[in-house]
């Protein structure tokens, strides 16, 4: 039996180690930081098989870029704020860009700072599906109908169609893409993940987690087989 | 391995779409307002008022403009908090400088839901903000949902703030 604790002890001092230094690491993830920092190893992502979003899309105004990769929206480098949907249409209103996914509006200034998010409390139509400027007015055409708003986004009029060509988005630079999807592959993992999933045994996959259930398992016979070495010396 | 990448990039769309709607942000203002909406006002966010949003969010208020209703000594504010990692949309109604109503509208994080339910909300009733943009009380937490409680007390301070600044700008 000596012989047995000893061999398994051994064992199991790998996954004691490795337990408990990731263990000790979640515990402390705040201080530590590890759900705000980002993977940007290459080889640690190809391991997870991510990759960054293909078909970006987006539309050019003045001398910028506003672009969807994946569910991220930029303003040329700079990512805008976490909005959901499709990105469906750009516009300029004087001094405001008029920045439209699916469901809301985010209003910026002529150099990406955000001014205000518009949703469905301040009346932006629902299922936009694109926009253009009218002069000094926003047109929508949304899934019910084509809407008009005036320049502080405070009455929204439903109207006839125009006869109107309404833009689409397109290809970005390819050059812009690879930039924006080095940012991107940096915020997908985080370390918090990669250690829960060493701790799991996950991050070998299936076989990892049986590993770990086997170290566990081995761990309740090293304590059973400890304690009838004991009580048996006690005797 | 590939299965561990399905399920990292499920779980990262999922964190990205998911999200629990109480109410709809317009049904909050129309319900506040009884109906007849006024219509929204601007708040442009400058000079000592980022500062003042500053120190009370703890961070740069991410907009240059609020919107917001008023009807006489009423007024609602539709915000927007990160609790650990999702924004909480919240709907805020002042009256008279004291906190009428918070709900939850909008929860998208994948703990701390709890906040949302009017045992914990009804603490905010007629809660008012002291000179040193502290609530005149303590909230209780939640275990489990320290940063979703966190959050809503900021966006309490923040709309009672507001509120004070509007009422008394010129």
């Amino acid at each position: 039996m000596y012989l047995w604790h000893r061999y398994m002890g051994l064992t199991a001092a790998v996954f004691v180690v490795i337990l408990a230094a990731t263990g000790i690491s979640l515990n402390h993830t705040e201080t530590l930081k590890l759900d705000s920092h980002m993977i940007t190893s290459g080889t640690l992502l190809d391991w997870y098989g991510i990759t960054a979003p293909k078909n970006p899309v987006g539309f050019a105004i003045d001398d910028h870029w506003i672009s969807q990769v994946g569910q991220r929206l930029y303003f040329d480098e700079h990512e805008l704020q976490d909005i959901s949907g499709r990105l469906i249409g750009v516009a300029r209103l004087n001094d405001i860009l008029v920045i439209a996914v699916q469901e809301h509006m985010l209003l910026t200034t002529l150099t990406g700072q955000l001014v205000e998010r518009l949703g469905d409390a301040e009346g932006v139509p629902a299922g936009m599906q694109a926009i253009t400027r009218d002069g000094n007015s926003l047109l929508v055409r949304a899934a019910h109908g084509t809407y008009v708003t005036d320049s502080e986004f405070i009455t929204w009029q439903k109207i006839a169609p125009p006869p109107t060509d309404w833009p689409e988005p397109t290809a970005i630079p390819a050059s812009l893409y690879q930039r924006l999807a080095q940012q991107y592959l940096g915020s997908v993992l985080s370390a918090e993940r990669v250690v829960l999933d060493i701790h799991s045994g996950r991050i070998l996959g299936t076989w990892g987690v049986y590993v770990m259930d086997t170290a566990a398992g081995l761990f309740i016979l090293l304590a059973a087989a400890g304690i009838w070495l004991w009580a048996k010396r006690a005797r | 391995m590939h299965r561990i990448a399905l399920v990292i990039l499920l779980l990262v769309t999922a964190s990205a779409v998911a999200r629990d709607i109480y109410q709809q942000p317009e049904a909050f203002i129309k319900d506040t307002f009884g109906g007849e909406v006024p219509k929204p006002r601007m708040l442009w966010i400058n000079g000592d008022l980022n500062m003042d949003i500053r120190d009370i969010l703890g961070h740069e208020p991410g907009v240059l403009r609020i919107r917001y209703w008023q009807r006489d000594a009423k007024s609602a504010w539709i915000l927007e908090e990160t609790g650990k990692e999702k924004p909480i949309t919240t709907g805020i109604v002042i009256h008279d400088h004291k906190i009428e109503r918070v709900k939850v509208l909008i929860y998208r994080e994948s703990r701390g839901m709890e906040v949302r339910y009017p045992f914990f909300t009804d603490q905010y009733k007629d809660a008012s903000l002291q000179k040193d943009k502290q609530l005149d009380r303590t909230i209780d937490g939640i275990s489990g949902a320290t940063l979703s409680v966190r959050a809503l007390t900021k966006l309490a301070r923040l709309a009672l703030y507001l509120h004070h600044h509007i009422d008394v700008s010129p």
